[in-house]
């Protein structure tokens, strides 16, 4: 097990700049997930810290050294990637051994180190097959079971569920899980899916343009995102926002569109003093509106009423997508809410829980 | 008004289809006639070959292929295109496989103006350099030797050969040989153990390729072989002559100059075509 360090670490492809002056610091034993959309330079760090990729600039640390020139082979890591990269002509037993064949390791220690890999994996019975043989979640066992046998000191990995179905995706969250836990090895796992980072990550790093955005813990950045593409980003579905004026009133401040008029509350208004007269990015969580309401029951301070254009049925919940001028609001209510496309509804906000976020440096004000 | 419309379209299509049908039989027709007809004459006595108009039901006979195949020219003539092909086969694998490694996954200087080159010499038509490789094998006294035939034959199938195997290698996944790095394989043992036994279907049809290829040539053997290697597409002709055409053992030794490469070829289709169009899309 070892911490890992990236200082300064910038990557180009040519022209283009990849990854810019990048610092992260992975604890030992850590989960840490680089969560992003695609593009945003995460498997780039990734690659980089598996030494696939040379950096332009800066340093990676495994452990106590700096593995810049070392080779892959010699980092003490292992990856699993988003398609297993299975050798296909090998079967399981082969595939999971070949790294320990390649450092000369003796037979039998070799057939040791896979029987109780591939016990604890499951894949015990599957040792004679051939990748082609086997299914998704199967060669995913097999990806990981040839990390394992390995012993790094790091895992990383690239998108590994990104292939499976949505079901097999969740059994193989909880796996991995469980695996980290049992092994205690500092992970390192990419992912585009925030649901799959949430759920996984001791902490998040978001990324965006080849830079972070934040580094926290998931409960931390779903409650307390900095900007606004971390708070659109974390969350599902995502936050709504809505551009509005600041404006001063005798009851306090509002913020204000053409269809919708809040009133701020008195400790966020502190905040939002210098933006009177100006516009700011209004953002609220779906379960933050609540509704629909009888209009008798609503404070009118807080309330709105709009046309429901589309109800997203999940079981559990709906999703009301609302129109209330330009803007569009997704509502998460009850499963039994009694909304109809093409009617009118009213719902409150809390605003107690909305966010403001500055138009042009799209960071938190309040 | 509708229906009418609707069965005037109905017309057209079929018009249309049996017109591409129509165009695509005589396509099959022109290439595929000179051969039935070789076929067809080989099984017909002497005094049936030039019977006017020509006959497609008569009594066959399998005389003219007994005379082909006990004229020594013959029997030595399909020997030698044998080890020829063979040479030419193996040491154009020799070649062509490892290169197509290196040009689809290894970095080098000048990689993509080489692998280029390689191609541009397999443009230059035969006719063109027979008389430079005659005069060369001549001063090198290599007239007339399997070293010699093998050597000008891989001009034409080694360059077509890498370019062949260079697309099967860049058809694996990089992951793939990503994952090699971390396990710690060298670059000749990537090759070895991890890209070459994916590939061996397209080492197949490169070495298929390179059989036919080296079997049919007629040109360069006519010109660089004497009575020691002459092949067979060469001592064919040896049934034509000034006083006589036998033309019954003439198509006879030419079925069975051709009959294994149809056999391989039919057998192999799937894959010749997938090799041959796996180019096209990638490029």
């Amino acid at each position: 097990m070892a911490e890992v360090r990236l200082v300064n670490v910038t990557k180009n492809f040519g022209k283009v700049c990849a990854v810019k002056n990048f610092n992260l610091h992975i604890k030992d034993g850590e989960f840490l997930i680089l969560v992003g959309p695609s593009g945003c330079g995460k498997s780039t760090i990734l690659r980089s810290i598996a030494g696939l990729e040379v950096i332009s600039d800066g340093e990676i640390h495994i452990g106590d050294r700096i593995v810049n020139d070392v080779h892959p082979r010699d980092r003490d890591i292992a990856m699993v990637f988003q398609n297993y990269a299975l050798y296909p002509h090998m079967d399981v037993f082969q595939n999971m051994a070949f790294s320990l064949m390649q450092k000369k390791v003796p037979k039998n220690e070799i057939n040791q180190v896979v029987a109780n890999t591939s016990k604890l994996l499951g894949i015990h019975d599957l040792l004679g097959r051939k990748p082609s043989q086997l299914s998704g979640g199967q060669r995913q066992r097999v990806a990981l079971g040839r990390a394992i046998v390995r012993s790094p000191q790091v895992f990383l990995f690239d998108e590994p569920l990104s292939n499976l179905d949505a079901k097999l995706r969740i059994v193989m969250r909880t796996e991995l899980l469980d695996l980290h836990q049992k092994l205690k090895i500092t992970t390192i796992y990419v992912t585009h899916d925030q649901v799959e980072a949430m759920t996984m990550g001791d902490r998040l790093v978001v990324m965006s343009g080849g830079r972070i955005r934040q580094v926290d813990t998931p409960q931390n950045l779903y409650d307390h995102p900095v900007n606004l593409f971390v708070a659109g980003f974390i969350g599902s579905p995502p936050m709504n926002f809505v551009e509005c004026g600041i404006e001063k009133a005798p009851q306090g401040l509002h913020a204000k569109t053409e269809a919708l008029d809040f009133q701020i509350p008195v400790d966020r208004a502190g905040g939002l003093q210098k933006y009177i007269g100006r516009n700011v990015i209004l953002g609220i969580r779906p379960e933050h509106i609540v509704g629909p309401l009888s209009e008798e029951k609503v404070d009118k301070r807080d309330a709105f009423r709009s046309v429901v254009w589309l109800v997203e049925r999940l079981g559990s919940e709906k999703l009301v997508h609302l129109r209330a001028g330009d803007s569009t609001l997704v509502v998460k209510t009850a499963r039994h809410a009694d909304v109809k496309t093409g009617e009118k509804a009213t719902f409150v906000v809390h605003m107690e829980s909305a966010y403001f976020f500055d138009k042009e440096t799209e960071e938190l004000i309040v | 008004m509708k229906e009418s419309c609707s069965a005037k379209s109905e017309k057209k299509r079929w018009l249309r289809s049996g017109i591409v049908s129509g165009l695509y039989f005589l396509m099959i027709f022109i290439w595929a006639f000179p051969v039935f007809w070789v076929v067809l004459t080989s099984f017909k006595g002497r005094t049936e070959i030039f019977t006017l108009p020509p006959t497609i039901i008569f009594k066959p006979t399998i005389e003219h292929y007994i005379e082909a195949l006990l004229t020594h020219d013959i029997l030595s003539g399909v020997v030698n295109s044998f080890i020829v092909a063979c040479g030419v086969t193996l040491i154009t694998l020799i070649i062509a496989v490892p290169a197509g490694y290196a040009f689809s996954r290894i970095q080098f200087p000048f990689r993509d103006r080489l692998s280029f080159f390689a191609l541009l010499a397999q443009m230059a038509p035969p006719i063109g350099l027979i008389i430079p490789c005659f005069f060369l094998l001549s001063r090198i006294r290599m007239l007339d030797t399997y070293t010699g035939l093998i050597a000008i034959h891989m001009t034409l199938t080694v360059p077509f050969s890498i370019w062949l195997m260079i697309t099967y290698f860049q058809d694996l996944p990089k992951s793939l040989e990503e994952a090699a790095i971390m396990d710690g394989v060298s670059h000749f043992n990537m090759f070895r153990k991890v890209a070459l036994p994916n590939v061996w279907g397209g080492v197949g049809v490169t070495a298929i390729f390179a059989f036919i290829e080296s079997w049919n040539e007629f040109l360069y053997a006519v010109v660089l072989t004497g009575s020691r290697t002459k092949t067979a597409p060469v001592a064919i002709f040896g049934f034509l002559a000034a006083e006589e055409s036998r033309w019954g053992p003439f198509t006879a030794t030419g079925v069975l100059i051709m009959a294994p490469v149809i056999m391989v070829a039919l057998v192999a289709q799937r894959q010749i075509v997938r090799g041959m169009t796996m180019g096209a899309t990638k490029g």
